[in-house]
């Protein structure tokens, strides 16, 4: 079988090394999944460049943090899978491979019912903006909440999931022309944001009517989340998702004073993690059928074998590929 | 009798007038005080510059927040008080005139003692109070908290009311010379601010000998704020209540994402009820009377001074050294 490995610096033909190798067999308490799809990140280009983010001890390893498989081989004590399911492989655990063998218990059930693709989404995208919306957005049905880099991937994805739990979203963008696909995704509002809180506040007051908007999601920091800060009614929380720069986010002293705002970050790990097994087997469930179904969706910008990763990793190193979705792998053509 | 009356917002000289009003007369329920005291803060500054989110009022209006005085008149019906007991003026009436009235039900009553000090009880006090007993409430006797902008009123009152429940304080200021000030008061450490986030919060986790910190106070914002997120312990909380740089609270990523730092604003809006605030002020008064808390005066003004003291008001650190006090009858 074939397993893309990192295994230097530099770039992609000798930072990356495409091996064949037999294929696993389960050891105890282990499937073993015949990947059908596993999109590539963004995360996977850094790494190349940079020894800080995986030190060279830690390599060679093998590339993929996220993907969807059937499990085509079983230990005997693995009772929770049947062969044929198709499952999600566990996060970060080196995926890009043609078979992989993982902990049943770290695997979760998948839809079979629709394309492996839309399923891309669900680990990363879909768990994040879950559990951002079920653990910092307890607003009953008709609330209104407020987020930037709304058409990001996982922007949208939000505004899916939100119209799903019945709340309304305002979506703050950074340029127009927009309004259009976002509002198609179930967003309420569309708003450009206009750099400056008071007259960005005025807007969302405006096409709100006024609504009280007690939470906002920020994916930038900076002074972004001092804007949307702006927007939020007394009592209100912002949480901060997506930061992982150098940058911090900077908020106005009046806001948090005189509104008693809360500033919290949130991390899916630690979020997700609480959960006890069936609570998370119970949040893939919903998701994947969010995707499954289409509540919630990504476009795919692209798919490749695994064999012409280089042609992947290229596209994914392009300025802004994501603005035309995902790049992803697909095993099985 | 004089007051100062604030007719627009802008540079102090051109918009903060002394002016000639009719003497007060009490209506059923009210007191008629005559000022001994009256608190200067830099809010009033901001509020007389209309800085951004301090243009909230009409014109003309009297400036200060906070003030006390004794009885000279009772109206109709006044129970509370007697002509010559004294009172603090409830919080925004304009206090910097010479006397006034008010209703006697909204007046706590004030104990004998130094009015300068006492001026200061219902808002620097009340602060020092609210981040002390509410937003470190749950901070245990040996454990530690930390605060920035700790040589203001408000942060040595903190020192003190930490001591006073066993709780340690960790204090972070601009300048040297205030070490020994400060651990006179009973701060348990004091360290002067780097300049840098990562070198200043080596500093606090050497002199606490790395305890986890769950709380601290910042009043300083910008990388002040950011300064405090790095020194807390996982889910630790900063509680921001001032921002003496003018500048934006910042906090950064590592912090918020790592350890889960939240930033919240502190609120005025206190749980508390009317009598349990007057209860408080009533604890708090006695220790500023009886010297237990004790501010730093810079220098009482008149009325007739009003431009030199918001001149002194506005200069900062060692240049001011302390609170301003208006002593509207001299």
């Amino acid at each position: 079988m074939k397993v893309l490995r990192h295994i230097g610096y530099g770039d992609i033909a000798t930072a990356l090394r495409l091996d064949d190798e037999p294929e696993p067999i389960p050891g105890p308490g282990e499937v073993v999944i015949r990947m059908e799809v596993a999109p590539l990140q963004k995360s996977e280009i850094l790494n190349l460049a940079d020894p800080q983010r995986i030190p060279p001890d830690k390599l060679p390893r093998i590339c993929g943090s996220e993907g969807v498989g059937c499990v085509v081989a079983k230990a005997a004590d693995v009772t929770s899978f049947a062969l044929g399911d198709r499952v999600f492989a566990p996060k970060y655990a080196g995926l890009l491979r043609e078979f992989m063998p993982a902990q049943a218990e770290s695997c979760f059930p998948a839809p079979r019912d629709c394309a492996a693709e839309k399923l891309c989404i669900v680990s990363t995208m879909g768990l994040t903006s879950w559990l951002l919306l079920q653990d910092y957005v307890q607003l009953p049905a008709g609330s209104w909440i407020i987020q930037d880099a709304a058409n990001s991937s996982i922007g949208r994805v939000i505004i899916g999931m939100a119209r799903a739990r019945g709340l309304r979203t305002v979506n703050v963008v950074r340029r127009t022309g927009l309004d259009h696909d976002l509002k198609f995704l179930g967003g309420d509002v569309v708003v450009v944001d206009p750099g400056d809180p008071e007259a960005l506040a005025a807007m969302v007051t405006k096409a709100t009517d006024n609504a009280e908007i007690k939470v906002g999601l920020d994916m930038i920091g900076g002074d972004l989340a001092g804007r949307i800060a702006r927007c939020l009614a007394p009592g209100g929380t912002l949480v901060l998702y997506g930061g992982s720069g150098p940058d911090a986010a900077r908020i106005d002293f009046m806001d948090l004073h005189r509104r008693d705002l809360r500033v919290t970050g949130m991390g899916m790990s630690r979020s997700f993690n609480k959960r006890s097994p069936a609570e998370k087997t119970e949040v893939y469930h919903t998701i994947g059928r969010m995707a499954a179904e289409g509540v919630i969706k990504t476009n795919i910008a692209a798919a490749y074998r695994l064999e012409d990763y280089r042609a992947a990793f290229a596209h994914v190193s392009r300025p802004d590929s994501h603005r035309d979705g995902k790049v992803i792998f697909r095993f099985d053509n | 009798m004089k007051a100062i009356q604030q007719n627009a917002y802008g540079p102090p000289s051109e918009v903060v007038t002394i002016v000639e009003l009719p003497e007060p007369e009490p209506k059923p329920g009210e007191i008629v005080v005559e000022l001994e005291a009256a608190a200067m803060h830099l809010a009033d500054l901001k509020f007389i510059n209309g800085d951004p989110g301090f243009r909230t009022f009409t014109f003309p209006r009297i400036c200060g927040h906070e003030g006390l005085g004794h009885v000279i008149k009772l109206g109709a019906g006044v129970t509370e008080y007697k002509v010559g007991d004294r009172v603090f003026l409830p919080i925004g009436v304009g206090t910097f005139r010479q006397r006034i009235a008010a209703l006697a039900a909204d007046c706590p009553p004030a104990p004998a003692g130094d009015a300068q000090q006492l001026a200061l009880t219902l808002i620097n006090g009340m602060t020092a109070v609210i981040l002390v007993d509410d937003y470190a409430g749950h901070v245990k006797p040996g454990e530690w908290i930390l605060q920035n902008g700790a040589n203001s009123s408000c942060g040595r009152y903190i020192i003190k009311l930490a001591h006073d429940k066993g709780v340690k304080t960790c204090n972070i200021v601009r300048r040297e010379s205030l070490i020994k000030e400060l651990k006179a008061l009973d701060a348990d450490q004091v360290i002067v601010e780097t300049g840098n986030v990562d070198q200043t919060a080596e500093l606090v986790k050497t002199v606490t000998a790395g305890a986890p910190i769950s709380v601290g106070f910042d009043c300083v914002a910008s990388t002040g704020t950011e300064t405090i997120g790095r020194c807390l312990a996982r889910d630790g909380t900063i509680v921001n209540y001032g921002y003496m740089t003018g500048k934006n609270c910042e906090v950064a990523f590592q912090d918020l994402f790592r350890k889960h730092v939240k930033l919240v604003g502190m609120s005025m809006q206190s749980p508390r009820t009317k009598e349990q605030r007057k209860a408080v002020y009533a604890k708090l008064s006695a220790m500023i009377a009886g010297g237990d808390l004790k501010a730093k005066i810079a220098a009482t003004y008149t009325l007739d001074q009003i431009q030199e003291a918001l001149a002194h008001q506005a200069r900062t650190g060692d240049d001011r050294q302390g609170k301003i006090i208006i002593l509207p009858n001299g």
